[in-house]
């Protein structure tokens, strides 16, 4: 079972003065908190800290009830497992025995921790390539790897920095098929910047923009409270000019297809149907765009 | 301690799978000393070719010929006729000639005497007469002992006058039992020894810097920090692996060394312990230096350089490749204060020189506080390396 983490006024200045992280407040319960947000924005700088990998310049960091940076430290870190964005891995050697190598760094003994590769290989869907050096890979692989080594210490928190960034989006899927269906229960906190990956993933989501977090909340939660207004979405006969409609500004997203961002969606569809219709524009197909959490996303990111 | 085991089990293994790893650990050590002891200790022995023209019908002929040939440094021709020829036209090294009555007038009592023949302003000709000179003094010596002896039994006042008159100033000759390094064998194993401190110096450094500087680049210290792993543990663990690659190099070069004949009959089991301990001070002391390096290189290219740097020119000064009794008086120094060329020495101490452990390791008393004080330092390096990565990525 998982367990609480929590970063109290993390706070990050790197030699040179350059601040990545400035005060950051945050709590992971059981289950998934994803931290969103541009590059540069300092969510791989918080997990790191979260992960014991960066020591705080200020703050502190508890891991079920135990501060990571104090006496108890190899306690504290006994309960996380970290992946990384590049998980090191000695490519000549095969997973299993790279496996064996984190579960060696994890404090366990070699017979204990190849019994955890093989299980681990089998969980996590890696059968034959167990087997295979590192080195022949495909990243999709390499990620699950990444994953059942930060697991190789039976941890109650795990800590995944873009577990499925460079995946194709059928990978991406079968990674958090996986995911969901081994970890559940634990506490596990992940970044991303893809907001449909945290909208479906996520308990809770922090986004982060500039060192700060910008918002706090369930995925819903925050659409209702930031997402900006609805869109549809015009399908133009031919490549027309677009039209501004009652001060609906236009936004093209290629030839022929507009959107544009109402108060309404049904009325604003009527006045744009009507718009284009009196000009002698057809109009094939409308559709009505919620908004989605990655509008949230570059909302905050530019500041809104 | 375990932990630091279980992780020089897995370093070990992974070397097996790295080629080039493999090359520098068993396929390096064994190339350096076949070319080593291929070039320096090939064994030539020192020899001249004596031209023997005989005169004389007695027995001296047969007695000169037989002792320049029990040495190994003469080798007797016989001429008959035409000495000076051979040589001036470089045929025989050196000439002796017996003239006629030559034992004749020594078995009567009188003085006989015998002409050597060599080229002068040839080095070679003009040693190879000296040489010559020194065996037939000694033969004229021993006639004098023994003609001495026949007249002392017949008038004992009248000895120590006639020793006297024979010889007036005796040269007592002394052998003592040479030092290893004047034996092919010896010198093979000198240089075998003087291969594994090359090894040291090189693996030591640069197995330290990837230690370091590597496992930065690669992100393996950020998931070392955040793993329940004491920075203690996986330094010993680094320093054990640094030091078992160091002593599989050392075996490959002993056993490469031995197939050359390199002579290791005096190292006894207590004082190859003793050469072990000596080697594993001097890895401890090289991978202090690899990571005092490391730690002021702000790249791995500099790094590197800067190992290349010291480790370059200390192979050759350091009297490891070139012997340091060969280095000028002033280089010698560095030999001298360098912690593992000193260690190194000690080893050949042990195996070359017949020193008794206890006095090798007196000897590399210095090279020893100075090799732990390094390494220490390089331990105070690594851990300061391990907070900066928590401080900074």
């Amino acid at each position: 079972m998982g367990c609480t983490v929590t970063g109290r006024g993390l706070y990050k200045e790197y030699p040179g003065g350059v601040v990545a992280v400035r005060g950051v407040d945050l709590e992971a319960r059981p289950g998934k908190t994803a931290l969103m947000g541009p590059n540069g924005s300092g969510k791989t700088t918080t997990l790191s800290m979260l992960a014991g990998a960066l020591k705080p310049s200020k703050g502190e960091v508890e891991v079920c009830g135990l501060n990571l940076w104090g006496r108890e430290w190899l306690k504290a870190r006994r309960r996380i497992g970290f992946a990384p964005q590049n998980m090191p891995f000695r490519d000549k050697l095969s997973g299993r025995e790279n496996l064996v190598w984190h579960g060696l760094l994890r404090g366990l003994s070699l017979g204990e921790a190849s019994r955890r590769a093989r299980r681990l290989g089998e969980e996590l869907g890696m059968g034959e390539y167990l087997d295979r050096r590192v080195a022949t890979y495909s990243g999709g692989m390499r990620r699950r790897l990444s994953i059942a080594a930060a697991l190789m210490g039976e941890p109650e928190v795990l800590i995944l920095d873009e577990p499925t960034s460079g995946l194709d989006p059928g990978a991406r899927e079968e990674l958090w098929g996986l995911i969901e269906a081994r970890l559940r229960g634990l506490t596990i906190i992940f970044s991303t910047h893809l907001g449909e990956e945290a909208e479906r993933h996520a308990d809770i989501v922090y986004l982060f923009s500039r060192g700060r977090v910008a918002a706090r909340g369930r995925p819903g939660e925050l659409v209702e409270r930031y997402a900006p207004k609805p869109r549809i979405v015009l399908y133009l006969q031919g490549d027309v000019e677009p039209l501004e409609i009652d001060g609906m500004k236009p936004q093209v997203l290629g030839p022929g297809v507009v959107s544009y961002m109402v108060d309404d969606p049904s009325l604003g569809m009527r006045a744009a149907i009507d718009a284009y219709t009196l000009k002698g524009v057809a109009v094939e197909k409308v559709e009505v765009r919620k908004p989605s959490l990655e509008e949230v996303f570059l909302a905050v990111a530019r500041g809104g | 301690m375990w932990q630091a085991l279980s992780e020089v089990y897995v370093t070990l293994k992974s070397l097996t799978r790295y080629r080039d790893a493999l090359f520098w650990i068993i396929i390096f050590p064994i190339l350096v000393t076949v070319v080593m002891i291929g070039i320096f200790a090939r064994g030539d022995d020192v020899s001249f070719t004596v031209g023997l023209e005989v005169r004389d019908e007695g027995w001296l002929g047969e007695v000169v010929a037989t002792v320049f040939n029990s040495t190994n440094v003469t080798e007797v021709v016989l001429v008959s006729g035409g000495l000076e020829e051979a040589v001036a036209n470089g045929t025989v090294d050196v000439g002796v000639l017996i003239p006629e009555g030559a034992s004749a007038n020594i078995s009567s009592g009188r003085q006989a005497w015998v002409k050597v023949y060599y080229l002068e302003g040839d080095r070679g000709s003009e040693t190879a007469a000296s040489v010559v000179a020194g065996i037939l003094d000694y033969i004229s010596g021993n006639i004098s002992e023994r003609t001495v002896s026949i007249a002392a039994s017949f008038a004992p006042g009248l000895g120590d006058m006639a020793r006297f008159l024979a010889e007036p100033v005796r040269v007592e000759r002394s052998a003592i039992e040479p030092e290893a390094l004047a034996t092919v064998g010896g010198m093979r194993a000198y240089f075998a020894i003087s291969i594994i401190g090359i090894q040291a110096l090189y693996a030591g450094i640069f197995s330290s810097i990837s230690m370091v500087v590597e496992r930065r680049k690669e992100g393996v210290f950020r998931v070392l920090l955040s793993s329940p792993i004491r920075g203690s543990t996986l330094f010993i663990s680094d320093t054990i692996s640094v030091v078992l690659i160091i002593l599989i190099s050392a075996v490959v070069i002993l056993a490469t060394g031995f197939a050359m004949g390199a002579d290791y009959s005096a190292f006894t089991p207590t004082e190859a312990l003793a050469s072990v301990g000596l080697i594993i001070v001097g890895s401890l002391s090289m991978i202090g230096l690899g990571l005092l390096i490391a730690g002021a290189a702000k790249t791995q290219e500099g790094a590197v350089a800067l190992a290349n740097m010291v480790a370059f020119p200390m192979m050759f000064i350091g009297g490891f490749t070139v012997p340091k009794f060969i280095l000028p008086e002033s280089l010698r120094l560095v030999a001298e204060i360098f912690p593992l060329s000193r260690l190194i020495e000690a080893v050949r101490k042990i195996g070359v020189y017949n020193y008794t452990p206890s006095e090798a390791i007196a000897y590399a008393a210095p090279g020893i506080v100075a090799g732990v004080a390094l390494y220490l330092a390089g331990a105070l390096i690594y851990r300061r390396v391990l907070e900066k990565v928590a401080e900074e990525p």
